[in-house]
């Protein structure tokens, strides 16, 4: 069981939340949709495992950083569609500001020459 | 079922499936449009999907609650593998229901007795007093009640008490008018008594210190008497009732629990202490009680009040080698509790050793059944369970388990109670507590649910270790693990039964060996009864002798009645009043008599022997030479060879100018507080030659009957005759002397029952579970057996390995035990009676017994296991 999974990014805790928070800044989508999002957005690097995607996303309901919906969809199913709430725009922010201080900090301990010569 | 929380859940579950299947058909449809086949498309999706089972769980475990709603589904199967398997369920139903039964009517003991006794405020600050003194320690009176003058001198003096109140108990008050005569528990009690104890009357009011200096003529009635003869009139209070002939005022009702300074109290009256008894110094009977500072320890208390005691003593003028004086300061539940606190203790940490025995049996029985269901948790394991998940899972599964054994328990625990109470000594505090209430519930529950938890940590550790890939391999070729702690579970149910059993040898040869002992005087065929006279009637002490004498003419006059007499106390009734006795041309030789007054015909009457001289006669009287009887032993003690009739002795209690008296009798000894203590030695004199140095109150007489025939037949025509002489005579406490005897032996032979209780349920669990265990390891290597008797074992050497098992076991744990029994019989020293704590016989009979179990639980799985047939069990599976 566990082979199947050493291929994948292992995603730090709580950037799965940020990625599918920024992937409704776009518009309403539903689970599959966000999980294809994020593959393609991400040049097929990240792949969202279905079995943390979705704890994910009714966690998040849970906090009312997103809502959801049943639409049917244009091959006539009935879909849920998960929306971004006013609240999940506001932690969405947060946690965007929170990931660049973060990549900075990291950027600077693995290239540290790069960052005097700038300097 | 449908409730709206529930159905809220329902919808969501349906959702949440409805939004899985449109993801996996969306991605279906995604890979067809790029060119696959719809079969290839579908079990791609699915793969990349993963685990649906497992995703549904987690996903489901974002919506709260859901701890709480896999316990209660993990406890629904738990009852469903209860109901499906009868058989386990009842064992260990039984099982834990034994050890919550016996545990909480042990607790429900101690709890009642020990925490709930004290109806007061801080109970903890209240302590009884006692007066002690070096000379009389040395004769056999660590400690003696409180006089007057001492206690004066403390409340005067101290600084670590708020207040110390002293009664006279046991003061006789004979009920009459309104009613039959009653003789009425009284006591007198100093005016600061309820302010001592922190109780306030639940009607009117206490007495004064003003009354108590006047010596008015008002009662505080305990409740118990305002309910019993009284009705609870709510009108009671400025009544008049006619005590000993004389008018006495209600003035307060106590409240229900107020039990001070006798359980049976029945009123309240002031005490008065005339200014003489003050100056002799003498009159020791007031128990005293005090209640301490806050923050005031027993010895800080102890040390200040001696002080105090030994600075009054240099005051007045002391014959020399009186002794040094002192206080005696120690808990008021302890003067009450006493020996019975370390019965209670020993019986607690019995019933803990057998709930030990009870939770390693059920662990066992647990781990057998957790065996024959690893594959099932090895399946759910390869489903996507975790190991805390397993773990959790087989402890809720345990739950319903243990909310029915509480719930047998419970019963349990209410039956034996039943037979209890009733069994234990009357004296103890805090009886009308005991019971199946809201704490004994609550604590049978915590107990069960406890061992059920306990019990159920090795299985459910053991489950969560589940080895996939061997386990779904193993079939019954194969032997399952866990084999050591299984066998590791059974010795130590061995060892610690073992002690149970060699504690309760110990104690059932001293409840034998204190059974044979010869109390002295002859209990069958004597009824006894208690005939308090008041002063009113009988003003003067030869008017009462004369009446007590009257009586007992006319109750010797009752055909089958053999003897009567009267004495001023009877053995087996309570504390012995005593004192130092002294003999002429002797001035070294000190001894302590227990003093008794008595008629004449009270030896034979009681089956006392006449050894040598006289019985006191008629003509021992006031007026006539001073005669006294000793016991046999007294003068071997004292005259050895001499021949002590004619010899003289007197009583030294106060000063040293009493007058001599002459011995004219020796008769047998006898044992007189109970059969194990022999502490002191008896002088006893004719109640008709008073002797006021003794200090003898005349309120008290007893009377002995001696019958042809069974005691009790005898009661009506005794009681006949004495209200023919008397009709406002009250009689109590009419009993035969062997009820009495008997009586002595209550804490003893309830201890002694107790244990065997426990040891008899420990020796039923032992071999429960060793029956368990050896027939599961039988079935287990069954196939080898199967082998071993295809290549031409016989049956008896089949029967030989397994009984061997049964064997093993019961020398590890025997070895174990015998260790544990040392112990147990060094912690029994000071109950036993005529045994060593390490008796070679109980040490012996009490592996013995245990090895009887073993063969007996060995020899059904050894039977079977013989029966094995090759060709059937070769060829199964």
């Amino acid at each position: 069981m566990k082979a199947r999974y050493q291929n994948r990014i292992e995603l730090l805790q709580g950037t799965l939340d940020m990625l599918i928070l920024q992937t409704l800044q776009w518009g309403p989508q539903h689970g599959y949709g966000i999980s294809q999002a994020i593959r393609t957005n991400s040049n097929e690097t990240l792949k969202v495992d279905t079995g943390s995607l979705y704890p994910a996303l009714h966690r998040l309901e849970r906090q009312k950083w997103i809502s959801s919906d049943w639409k049917v969809s244009e091959n006539n199913q009935r879909v849920k569609v998960y929306r971004l709430t006013a609240a999940g725009k506001k932690h969405l922010a947060a946690e965007r500001s929170r990931w660049e201080r973060l990549t900075e900090a990291v950027e600077g301990i693995l290239n540290p020459a790069r960052k005097e010569s700038e300097a | 079922m449908k409730f709206p929380m529930w159905r809220r859940r329902q919808r969501r579950e349906e959702e949440l499936e409805e939004e899985i299947q449109s993801h996996l058909q969306m991605a279906i449809r995604d890979r067809m449009e790029r060119g696959e086949s719809a079969e290839e498309a579908e079990s791609a999706a699915r793969r990349e999907f993963g685990n649906v089972g497992l995703i549904r769980e987690t996903t489901r475990g974002m919506w709260g609650w859901t701890e709480v709603r896999l316990l209660f589904d993990d406890m629904r199967y738990g009852l469903r593998m209860l109901r499906k398997s009868p058989g386990w369920t009842a064992v260990m139903c039984a099982v834990l229901a034994l050890g919550i039964g016996l545990t909480t009517a042990i607790f429900s003991l101690a709890y009642g007795i020990l925490l709930r006794a004290l109806p007061y405020p801080e109970p903890e600050r209240i302590v009884a007093l006692h007066l002690t003194n070096t000379v009389a320690a040395a004769a056999g009176y660590p400690r003696f009640s409180v006089n007057a003058p001492s206690w004066i001198e403390w409340r005067a003096q101290t600084k670590l008490f708020e207040d110390i109140a002293i009664t006279r108990a046991a003061v006789n008050f004979n009920l009459t008018g309104d009613g039959p005569p009653e003789r009425v528990q009284g006591a007198r009690a100093s005016w600061n008594l309820t302010r001592t104890l922190g109780v306030q009357p639940l009607l009117g009011r206490a007495f004064t210190e003003e009354e108590a200096h006047r010596d008015a003529k008002v009662a505080v009635l305990s409740y118990g008497f305002w309910d019993r003869r009284f009705a609870r009139d709510p009108a009671i209070v400025g009544r008049k009732i006619l005590l000993n002939d004389e008018s006495f005022e209600v003035i307060g009702v106590m409240p229900p629990n107020f039990r001070y300074p006798t359980r049976d109290l029945d009123l309240l009256a002031p005490l008065f202490i005339p200014p003489d008894e003050i100056r002799a110094f003498g009159h020791f009977y007031y128990g005293a009680v005090g209640r301490l500072k806050p923050g005031v320890s027993l010895q800080q208390a102890q040390a200040e009040l001696s002080a105090i005691s030994e600075h009054l003593a240099e005051q007045r003028p002391r014959d020399s080698g009186a002794g040094k004086d002192g206080a005696w300061v120690g808990s008021l539940l302890d003067s009450y509790v006493g020996e019975f606190r370390t019965i209670l203790y020993i019986l607690l940490a019995a019933v803990g050793c057998l709930l030990l025995v009870c939770c390693v049996n059920l662990g066992g029985l647990l781990i057998i059944r957790a065996n024959a269901r690893t594959r099932e948790f090895a399946v759910r394991a390869a489903l996507g369970a975790s190991a805390a998940r397993l773990r959790r899972q087989t402890l809720a599964e345990t739950l319903p388990l243990s909310l029915a054994g509480a719930g047998a328990g419970a019963m349990i625990a209410w039956l034996l109670l039943n037979v209890l109470v009733k069994r234990l000594p009357p004296q103890l505090p805090g009886l009308e507590t005991i019971g199946l209430n809201a704490p004994a519930l609550a604590f049978a529950l915590t107990i069960s649910v406890l061992v059920v938890l306990l019990a159920g940590m090795l299985p459910a550790r053991l489950a969560s270790r589940v080895r996939l890939a061997a386990t779904m391999q193993l079939d019954s070729r194969t032997v399952a693990g866990g084999g050591m702690i299984r066998n590791a579970l059974v010795a130590a149910q061995i060892a610690v039964t073992l002690a149970l059993v060699f504690a309760g040898g110990l104690l059932a040869a001293s409840l034998v060996a204190v059974m044979r002992v010869n109390p002295g005087f002859s209990p069958q065929n004597a009824l006894t009864m208690n005939l308090p006279t008041s002063r009113a009637r009988y003003a003067t002490e030869p008017q009462v002798v004369d009446y007590y004498q009257r009586l007992a003419a006319r109750v010797k006059n009752i055909p089958g009645v053999i003897g009567a007499g009267v004495a001023s106390r009877l053995p087996f009734s309570g504390g012995y009043p005593g004192g130092p006795v002294k003999f002429e041309g002797k001035p070294d030789e000190k001894a302590t008599g227990e003093f008794c007054s008595v008629t004449p015909g009270y030896f034979s009457a009681m089956g006392i022997p006449l050894i040598r001289g006289r019985d006191f006669s008629e003509y021992d009287k006031e007026g006539a030479p001073p005669v006294a009887i000793i016991d046999e032993q007294l003068a071997r003690k004292v005259f050895g060879n001499e021949d002590p009739l004619g010899k003289r002795i007197r009583f030294a209690v106060i000063t040293d100018r009493t007058p001599w008296i002459e011995i004219v009798g020796v008769v047998g000894h006898i044992r007189s507080v109970n059969l194990e203590d022999d502490p002191r030695l008896q002088v006893y004199w004719p109640k008709a030659q008073l002797r006021p140095e003794t200090q003898r109150t005349l309120e008290s007489g007893t009377l002995v009957v001696r019958t042809a025939g069974g005691p009790e037949s005898f009661t009506s025509a005794v009681v006949e005759q004495i209200q023919k002489e008397n009709p406002d005579q009250p009689v109590y406490d009419v009993r035969s002397m062997q009820d009495r005897l008997d009586q002595s032996l209550q804490s003893r032979n309830l201890m002694t029952g107790m244990i065997a209780l426990f040891g008899g349920s420990s020796l039923l669990l032992a071999c429960l579970g060793l029956y368990g265990v050896v027939s599961y390891g039988a079935g287990l290597r069954l196939r080898e057996f199967a082998i071993r008797t295809a290549l031409g074992a016989q049956a008896n050497d089949i029967r030989r390995i397994v009984l061997a098992h049964a064997l093993r076991l019961w020398i590890l744990g025997s070895a174990i035990g015998l260790v544990l029994a040392w112990v147990a019989g060094r912690a029994l020293k000071t109950q036993l009676y005529g045994v060593g704590s390490a008796d070679a016989i109980a040490l012996a009979i009490a592996p013995a017994l245990l090895l009887v179990i073993a063969l007996l639980a060995g020899l059904g799985p050894a039977r079977r296991a013989g029966r094995v047939d090759p060709a059937v069990t070769l060829r199964s599976d």
